[in-house]
């Protein structure tokens, strides 16, 4: 394992950024023209452009995509792991997107950008769990208070 | 004490999570960044919650709680809710959607390999991919997009800088770098396209020969079966075969004839026939008496036919005669009429008559619609097609017109003003012609004419050729030539005839023409009947058998029809060449033309006689009924051309009259 080097992968924060109208055009008719024998590169490119866009139809859609290359494309597991997890990332799919990641950390531990998504993906985890929290505690609290109501009602009563 | 907390949390939380807490070992991982112990246990006690709260999509077991707290904190999630979607958002809520593909099967994960050997990534392939435009998609190694963005603009000044001025070796340096690499990538991209295209290949040269080797064998079986069926068919064949000689020859035997032959039986037949209907006139003999000499000349004719006719002759004699329905009539010309055409039925009619003159009828309401200038003598045949007429007269000339151009004169403006203006009397006079063109290339009189739907154009003439016309030049294109093709192939002629009360010098030389495709068949004065080639211009078959000058014949794919002055109506076969029926007739046969299946015939008799071949049953046309025409004077009027089409006859007669039929 020493000496290899490392995926050049995209940062995690690319996801966000989305593709040019033209150039997501462009890649779409390339795609296109490929059929029925697309090869690996354009659906890569579609799935990329696909998932950086802001529809969450479209970003399914690349998902899907990234799920069908891992499938066909046994040389390029590793790559496809981490660009579903992304996605999974960008839809708040934080489990699953864990999941992979970790399979892609057990082969490749020393991946940057992998080791980045991970840290992401923990805060917003985190955040998550800080507005369950309180909505945990809102809703102890407001069952406190509606007990203690009906409970002093009933006191009153008996005196 | 990084342990004994990974130990705390793991006794924490419900049985469903366990198992995949225990498997992450992440909660370790971000105590390096924070020391406090504060923040650190408010994150473990977050990650509980969110645990508590969280779903398993691989868990069959839907937590609503959870759903709808992610629901609410997910904005991005959350469809943009309108009064109208709200109820619909809720319901989707309740209800488990799927809102993620299905995830990969757990069996497909495990095989990961383990090191990347390809020499470039997915992503460097997407950089440099060629729907970008060149110049723009240096993306520097380094990472960070939105520090990639500002890079991107500076390679662009680079590319610019390094374009227009050297800036310095070193951007350029970085810039060529750059580049190269890409070019690189772009390479290895394009042999992995090329490999994975070439393995698709592969597959479908198998698939190909597969389907190759299952089309030879089917194609085997069939041969196979093939020849099963077809010798099966044989032995039914003959077994069939073999009872219907059975059958014949008994039939044969009860037949109270005078000849074996089925061919005589048959003739005599229809002479038998005739003669109970026309009340035996002498001239029946003479049919019969023809026929007999030509039984040696009935060739292939099997005896199932003939036994099929000897039974369909069985039927009553007496004829149940059906009338063709007479239309309309009308007097047309002063003179007898040598030729007609019409367009159409109830359409326009061209009449031609020995009076020299040419007359366009509108049959819808028989008006006269004008003249047809020109001729200097009077046309003995024309042909028409819709809106084009072609006149053949004694004039050696054969004119083209069109009713369409306004050549037709008014008859009123012509009416005889002798007195009046001899200006007039020139100016009807023959040197005023409206025909189109005028073909001039025959130096007799041309007496036969006919006109095909692809527009060949045939005249015969009395200088005994044959010419073939160029309808839009007006020249000729082939001339076929009676005397040369003599001289090739010298045919019996027949100088006997029956009647000698006209001579041969008089006769006109051919009066018989009709074409199709690229036949013409053509009845002489000699009797024979020749079928030419037009491509080739010479004749391809001679029909022997008529012994007096041919005066109308018509053919199509299978038959000939042709009439003639000894007359009979014979039938013949084109693809053997032989004859294979004779209609023997009372009189001289003037004309006969054959439409669906019907053959109308006139002869020397005021009545049309038309004969169904397929039932063998025969009508008769005629504008009054049989037992006046035997009495009176009308019985002289005899047709003389008749046009029959689409189920209506025209016929012209003796007397300049026109009638016209539905038969």
């Amino acid at each position: 394992m020493s000496g290899q080097t490392s995926i050049h992968l995209p940062e995690p924060s690319a996801i966000q950024k989305a593709v040019p109208v033209e150039e997501f055009l462009q890649i779409k008719e390339q795609y296109d023209s490929e059929h029925p024998l697309i090869t690996l590169q354009t659906k890569f490119n579609l799935a990329w452009a696909l998932v950086c866009s802001e529809n969450l139809q479209q970003v399914q859609q690349g998902l899907t995509l990234f799920c069908t290359v891992y499938r066909d494309f046994p040389e390029r597991r590793l790559e496809a792991l981490y660009y579903i997890a992304l996605t999974q990332y960008k839809i708040k799919q934080y489990e699953e997107s864990r999941r992979y990641l970790n399979m892609l950390l057990a082969k490749d531990p020393s991946n940057s950008q992998a080791l980045k998504l991970k840290s992401l993906l923990y805060n917003a985890v985190t955040t998550e769990g800080y507005i369950g929290m309180a909505v945990v505690a809102g809703a102890v609290v407001s069952a406190a208070a509606l007990v203690g109501w009906a409970s002093k009602r009933i006191f009153s009563r008996r005196r | 004490m990084e342990i004994s907390k990974n130990r705390y949390l793991n006794s924490k939380p419900s049985d469903k999570r366990s198992q995949q807490r225990s498997k992450s070992s992440q909660l370790t991982a971000p105590p390096t960044i924070l020391q406090k112990g504060v923040s650190y246990w408010s994150k473990v006690l977050a990650v509980t919650t969110w645990s508590l709260f969280e779903s398993n999509p691989s868990n069959p077991f839907v937590n609503p709680v959870s759903r709808f707290l992610r629901s609410l904190s997910h904005p991005f999630v959350r469809p943009k809710l309108t009064p109208a979607n709200f109820g619909n958002w809720i319901t989707s809520q309740i209800h488990h959607e799927p809102s993620v593909p299905a995830p990969l099967p757990e069996s497909l994960l495990r095989e990961i390999p383990d090191s990347n050997d390809t020499p470039y990534s997915l992503l460097d392939g997407y950089e440099v991919s060629e729907t970008k435009s060149d110049n723009l998609s240096l993306k520097a190694k380094n990472s960070g997009s939105s520090a990639g963005a500002l890079k991107q603009e500076s390679q662009n000044s680079n590319i610019s800088q390094a374009s227009s001025n050297d800036a310095s070796p070193a951007s350029q340096h970085r810039f060529l770098v750059n580049y190269c690499r890409k070019l690189h990538v772009r390479r290895n991209v394009h042999t992995s396209e090329l490999v994975q295209i070439d393995a698709e290949l592969s597959k479908l040269h198998l698939r190909r020969r597969q389907v190759l080797n299952k089309l030879n064998h089917t194609e085997d079986k069939c041969l196979e079966y093939d020849s099963q069926l077809t010798s099966l068919e044989k032995q039914v064949l003959e077994v069939d075969s073999k009872e219907l000689i059975d059958d014949y020859v008994e039939g044969n035997v009860s037949q109270d004839s005078t000849t074996a032959t089925g061919a005589f039986q048959y003739s005599s037949n229809d002479s038998q026939k005739l003669t109970a209907v026309n009340k035996g006139t002498p001239s029946g003999a003479a049919p019969t008496s023809a026929s007999n000499d030509l039984a040696s000349d009935y060739l292939n004719f099997s005896a199932a036919s003939a036994s099929e006719e000897n039974q369909k002759d069985e039927q009553p004699t007496t004829l149940s005669l059906i009338s063709g329905t007479p239309v309309k009539q009308f007097q047309a010309h002063s003179s007898p009429i040598t030729s007609l055409d019409f367009s159409h039925p109830f359409g326009n009619l061209v009449t031609a008559s020995l009076d020299k003159t040419v007359k366009v009828w509108d049959m819808a309401g028989v008006v006269c619609l004008g003249q047809l200038e020109g001729h200097e003598d009077y046309v003995s045949c024309l042909a028409m097609q819709d809106s084009f007429i072609a006149t053949g007269s004694m004039d050696s000339s054969v004119r083209l017109w069109n009713l369409e151009n306004g050549t037709l004169q008014n008859t009123k403006e012509h009416s005889p003003s002798n007195e009046l203006n001899g200006n007039d009397e020139k100016a009807k006079s023959h040197t005023k012609d409206n025909a189109t063109t005028i073909l001039s290339s025959h130096t007799g009189p041309v007496t036969a004419l006919t006109l095909s739907s692809d527009d060949v154009l045939l005249t015969g003439a009395n200088d005994k050729t044959v010419r073939q016309w160029d309808i839009i030049t007006g020249r000729c294109i082939q001339t076929l030539d009676f005397v040369w093709a003599d001289t090739q192939d010298p045919s019996p002629k027949l100088t006997t005839v029956n009647d000698p009360t006209y001579s041969i010098t008089n006769e006109p030389f051919i009066r018989a023409l009709d074409c199709l495709d690229a036949a013409v068949a053509s009845g002489t004065v000699d009797g024979l009947i020749r079928i030419w080639d037009l491509r080739v211009g010479l004749p391809v078959r001679s029909f022997f058998g008529h012994t007096a000058p041919v005066s109308t014949l018509q053919f199509d794919s299978n038959y000939l029809y042709s009439g003639s002055f000894d007359n009979s109506v014979r039938i013949w076969d084109l693809r053997s060449g032989s004859p294979l029926d004779i209609i023997p007739m009372e009189k001289r046969v003037s004309s006969l033309r054959v439409c669906e299946g019907r053959l109308a015939v006139a002869a020397e008799d005021p009545s049309i006689r038309v004969f169904d071949v397929n039932s063998h049953r025969t009508w008769i046309c005629s504008d009054y009924p049989q037992n006046i025409l035997n009495n009176s004077v009308l019985g002289e009027v005899t047709p003389t051309y008749l046009q029959y089409r689409d189920r209506f006859l025209v016929d012209g007669k003796t007397d300049g009259s026109v009638s016209i039929f539905s038969a």
